[in-house]
């Protein structure tokens, strides 16, 4: 018998920001920067699981404010244009660093990484990444959640129990419209929930949700398995419960893996770094400096001195990491 | 109690300036002339969203025109309320005080109401905070999880007769630790549940005094991310 199963779930969410009247607007670059650098990632590393016969599963939420700006043409085509304006970057860049190269290899890494994702996004899916996501879901692989519906944080909205209604059913509708069926699970706001809000889970047809380990762990009558198995909610929803040392090491950047010296630093961007009159056309129009996404250097050390990214000693870390969390996870189990 | 939550506090403020150092919170809220470098946000970790060209569209109003009191929970040792009185409900109060509305000494009366249907004087106990008129909210320090409260909004005379200006909903703190409440038929040993614990909210191995160590965790990383910064404990009028 399998002693213990892992389940993995990663959670999708941007806030809404749409803003047609104005050509170019600051914070829709939060949406061009997680296409480029996460979802068309994780998408590639989905479809090369699926290419390679790896029978995966893994379960990933997709707040409807994410999905919707996915599906919006006005987004869409600021997108495109912001994919084409990289390629066009890094074209320059291979040529500027022609003598240096240690970054000019970097230089040749970004562009084939935005000529791929050029091609994931309008070649292959049409500039609509719900198409790539439905695909996943198709597969059997990967289990899509929904998240409330703007992402409300649902117990402030004690004193207004329709707002958490609205907030739920207006989420699994739009789940439905877009995949053609109900989801099956929802992944919280903050995994913030107040006992009787299941009673709107139940009635929108959702089994499952998750929440921080304390939320299953204080609850009574204490839970037996503590949060290494779903419990019911008095309305017959079933929770899981996180497990903070998974959730830690894989996203605290002191304790965990993100703050490796070997892993990119973001906070070192060509934007910022290179000349003003050379980066103008790839910042945003009013000149206001802003991160590109073409980041040469390593988090190195606590310091300001940062030396060029590998990107080699980065995959092989990476290797060690996952390595490292897989033999964690199965001590975990026998434990 | 007040020596951990100090703590805790400290705790907080050193992780604010240490996040404040490395990445800022805040966008600026006008261009800056070029070349001045730009704190980028990452969406999760800005406390406060500002529009980058400065005029907002819609202004969320003062108020609403009803007279109400609205309890919240901020975690299991504190609760935030805000409120709203209207003119009318003042010029009333006024007129059954027989003072101006700034001379007249306003209170939130904290009720501890677990287990009770409350009717107005059936609470466990009660205490009283002092506010202003600057103050709109406040941040009430409880100190008791697993318990369930009401607040009133109070207008006091001068022979300190109150006039109840609101009442609020109820709110219950969550538990800060495990439940003492077990099934029976569903036998779990002690030792057993709490190596689960500990175990489970990474702290393998620990005795329950690494329970400390989670609730200091727990306000670190909730979900995730940082609570908002809050002022210091102690009741501090948060002014508009």
């Amino acid at each position: 018998m399998e002693k213990g199963y892992l389940c993995i779930v990663l959670h999708g969410h941007l806030p809404y920001v749409r803003h047609p009247e104005h050509e170019e607007f600051l914070e829709e670059a939060w949406f061009f920067e997680a296409v480029t650098e996460t979802y068309i990632p994780l998408i590639n590393v989905f479809q090369n699981l699926i290419r390679d016969g790896v029978d995966f599963r893994i379960t990933v939420s997709l707040s409807p404010t994410l999905l919707a700006m996915f599906e919006d043409p006005l987004l869409q085509n600021r997108c495109e244009k912001h994919i084409n304006s990289l390629l066009e970057l890094s074209n320059k860049e291979i040529e500027r660093t022609a003598q240096q190269p240690e970054f000019n290899r970097l230089a040749h890494m970004y562009r084939s990484r935005f000529e791929n994702a050029r091609w994931v996004f309008v070649d292959r899916y049409g500039k609509n990444l719900v198409n790539a996501f439905r695909e996943l879901r198709d597969s059997g692989k990967v289990e899509l959640i929904t998240c409330a519906a703007t992402h409300g944080y649902l117990p402030l909205m004690e004193v207004c129990r329709e707002s958490v209604r609205a907030q739920i059913q207006v989420a699994t509708q739009y789940y439905q419209k877009l995949f053609s069926k109900k989801p099956k699970g929802i992944w919280l706001p903050e995994c913030g929930w107040n006992p009787g809000d299941d009673v709107y889970l139940k009635e929108a047809g959702l089994k499952y949700f998750f929440l921080d380990a304390h939320g299953v762990l204080h609850a009574a009558p204490r839970p037996k398995y503590g949060v290494f198995a779903p419990v019911y909610t008095k309305g017959g929803v079933a929770v899981f419960g996180r497990d903070l040392e998974s959730s830690r090491q894989v996203w605290s950047s002191v304790e965990g893996y993100p703050g490796d010296y070997c892993y990119r630093e973001f906070y070192r961007d060509v934007g910022y770094d290179l000349d003003y009159d050379y980066i103008r056309p790839y910042i945003h129009k009013d000149g206001i400096r802003v991160n590109t996404g073409i980041k040469y250097y390593r988090i190195t050390g606590n310091t300001n001195h940062k030396e060029p990214y590998d990107p080699d000693r980065a995959r092989d870390k990476a290797a060690e990491h996952a390595g490292n969390f897989i033999f964690n996870r199965e001590r975990q189990v026998e434990y | 109690m007040a020596i951990r939550k100090k703590k805790i506090t400290e705790k907080i403020k050193k992780l604010i300036s240490k996040v404040r150092k490395k990445k800022p919170l805040m966008l600026i809220d006008n261009p800056v002339p070029e070349k001045v470098a730009q704190p980028y946000v990452r969406p999760f970790l800005a406390g406060v969203m500002k529009e980058p060209s400065g005029q907002r569209e819609k202004e969320l109003p003062e108020g609403y025109g009803d007279t109400k009191i609205i309890l919240l929970v901020r975690d299991p040792w504190w609760l935030y309320a805000y409120w709203e009185i209207t003119e009318e409900k003042k010029n009333g109060i006024k007129h059954k005080i027989g003072l101006p509305w700034g001379e007249i000494k306003k209170y939130l009366r904290v009720y501890d109401v677990t287990n009770i249907n409350f009717n107005g004087t059936n609470a466990h106990s009660f205490f009283d905070i002092e506010i202003n008129d600057f103050a709109n909210n406040w941040y009430i320090d409880v100190g008791k999880p697993d318990h369930a409260w009401i607040v009133d909004l109070n207008a006091k005379d001068e022979h300190g007769k109150f006039y109840l200006i609101a009442r609020s909903n109820c709110v219950m703190t969550p538990r800060d630790t495990m439940s003492w409440m077990t099934d029976e038929e569903w036998m779990i040993d002690e030792d057993e549940f709490r190596r689960m614990y500990a175990l489970g909210s990474g702290l393998r191995g620990t005795s329950p005094a690494g329970i400390k160590k989670l609730r200091k965790m727990q306000m670190q990383f909730g979900s995730g991310y940082l609570m908002s910064p809050v002022k210091k404990p102690g009741h501090k009028p948060s002014p508009r």
